[in-house]
């Protein structure tokens, strides 16, 4: 046995001081402070607040609601637990604290009861402050991808009615223009069923259902093929593209996930590349393909380069360009898949070189 | 009749090419600008009726080039419908939803036409 350490006995005695969980109790009826656990002060970030009671505690705390009022007294979970008895949980609580830190807070209270009369009251609280940030980010998403979906939408819904029109005034059209016009429609069409993809592929991905197929590509001419029809393929921009790949490059793959990848990465070469140059490389050697996309545009700062390949993220000037965030995420986890990796180098304003390495033979 | 001309400020071809077309249809002059500096610039260069200005643009949206519109006396007098996606609001311009449909749209634009 042991000799040194503490028994079991004194480890239950101080149990409550070392939960993972903050625990705060008071006297009931007035709520005066008895004991506040290490967790309580490490999220509230201060000591108790021996002057907090039942008519005074959303202030000395920094406590709010999300729309930022202060958190009423009688709607906090220990002041309601002493006066109905009962187990009384609230999770919108914003912890304002000291230093200027926010905590997203999930507090539980419950009444400790003795010979049937309330003495105490037990609060638990917890930080769910990264639940609360992907949550948002979640409705972030749910926002952009609403807004990417009403630019095609809303020029299919102009381009037909403006066709209707015309034919219901009598009115007539040239062969041409009618092609451009319905080129047109079919290109937002297309975006429609870009958009569907990405949004599946969330799902398949959270759900790890991507599933690749094994067949005989020839990534050269797949790569060459895919540079011929960009143009169709990148919404509103078509710089020059540079493509440097060897005649041949045959292996197995999956022939539509390679070209997903080329594409989300040619296409933030397009969006962010500010109308200069793309360059795309491609090269094997020793069983690994390499693909190289770079671009001359606005560039990503260091401190933002991992953040880039998270789901939902984009950097601070990208916000502005429209997209779902998604692109960067979805090619990582191809080539994950693929037990390939990607990365990324770039300068602000000198633009940004994407690397995709995958085990590559026939 | 002397025509219209309306100036479509966008970044999204797609869009452009969608505005133009229709209002070229109904009888306006269209002009396109895929960014607020070239808005600027060919404002600079030939009056317009109107302004179909879009709020989400990188590197100067809307937004912003409305306030320079709006301090510049030469620019400040043209009206502006600011085409939007999401809840953006601009002070004293009338506002288009990126999914209004055409009858909307020619309303708007006639209505609101120097």
């Amino acid at each position: 046995m042991a000799a040194a350490g503490p028994s079991d006995a004194e480890i239950i005695a101080s149990v409550a001081d070392d939960l993972p969980v903050g625990i705060w109790v008071a006297r009931a009826p007035g709520g005066e402070f008895v004991y506040a656990n290490k967790m309580f002060v490490e999220i509230a970030g201060m000591g108790p607040r021996t002057d907090a009671h039942v008519d005074n505690f959303a202030e000395p705390y920094g406590l709010y609601d999300r729309a930022g009022r202060l958190y009423p007294e009688s709607r906090m979970p220990f002041v309601r637990a002493l006066k109905e008895r009962t187990t009384v949980e609230a999770e919108d609580i914003v912890m304002h604290r000291s230093d200027g830190s926010r905590v997203n807070l999930r507090a539980q209270a419950r009444p400790i009861l003795r010979d049937g009369v309330v003495t105490h009251v037990v609060v638990a609280c917890f930080d769910i402050s990264r639940q609360v940030a992907a949550e948002q980010a979640r409705d972030d998403f749910i926002s952009a991808a609403s807004h990417e979906l009403k630019t095609p939408i809303g020029a299919l819904q102009i381009r037909a009615q403006s066709l209707l029109q015309m034919l219901q005034r009598g009115g007539s059209i040239g062969t041409e223009q009618l092609t451009q016009w319905a080129a047109h429609a079919e290109r937002q069409v297309r975006r429609l069923v870009r958009l569907s993809e990405a949004l599946l592929d969330v799902s398949r991905i959270r759900a790890g259902r991507v599933e690749l197929k094994r067949e005989p590509v020839d990534l050269a001419v797949l790569v060459r093929n895919l540079a011929g029809r960009l143009a169709d393929d990148l919404p509103g921009v078509s710089p020059p593209l540079e493509v440097d790949a060897p005649e041949q490059l045959p292996g197995v793959g999956d022939p539509l996930r390679l070209e997903q990848v080329l594409i989300n990465l040619l296409s933030n070469a397009a969006k962010y590349g500010q109308g200069r140059a793309i360059h795309l490389t491609l090269a094997a050697s020793d069983g690994v393909a390499r693909i190289v996309v770079r671009d001359h545009g606005i560039g990503i700062p260091a401190e933002e380069q991992q953040r880039i390949f998270q789901p939902f993220e984009r950097t601070a000037s990208a916000a502005s360009y429209g997209g779902l965030g998604l692109g960067l995420w979805i090619v990582q986890e191809i080539v994950t898949r693929m037990e390939g990796n990607i990365g990324v180098t770039s300068e602000p304003g000198r633009g940004a070189t994407f690397t995709v390495e995958i085990p590559w033979g026939p | 009749v002397s025509q219209k001309t309306i100036l479509i400020v966008d970044d999204d071809e797609d869009f452009r090419m969608t505005y133009r077309d229709a209002l070229e249809l109904f009888g306006y002059r269209t002009l396109c600008a895929a960014s607020g500096a070239e808005a600027l610039e060919l404002l600079r260069r030939q009056p317009v009726e109107l302004i179909l200005l879009d709020l989400m643009m990188p590197h100067m949206d809307g937004q912003q080039l409305h306030a320079i519109l709006v301090a510049d006396p030469a620019l400040r007098n043209i009206p502006v419908v600011a085409v939007t996606a999401g809840d953006t609001r601009l002070d004293g311009a009338t506002h288009l939803s990126k999914v209004a449909e055409l009858g909307e749209v020619l309303e708007v634009v006639r209505r609101s036409c120097a």
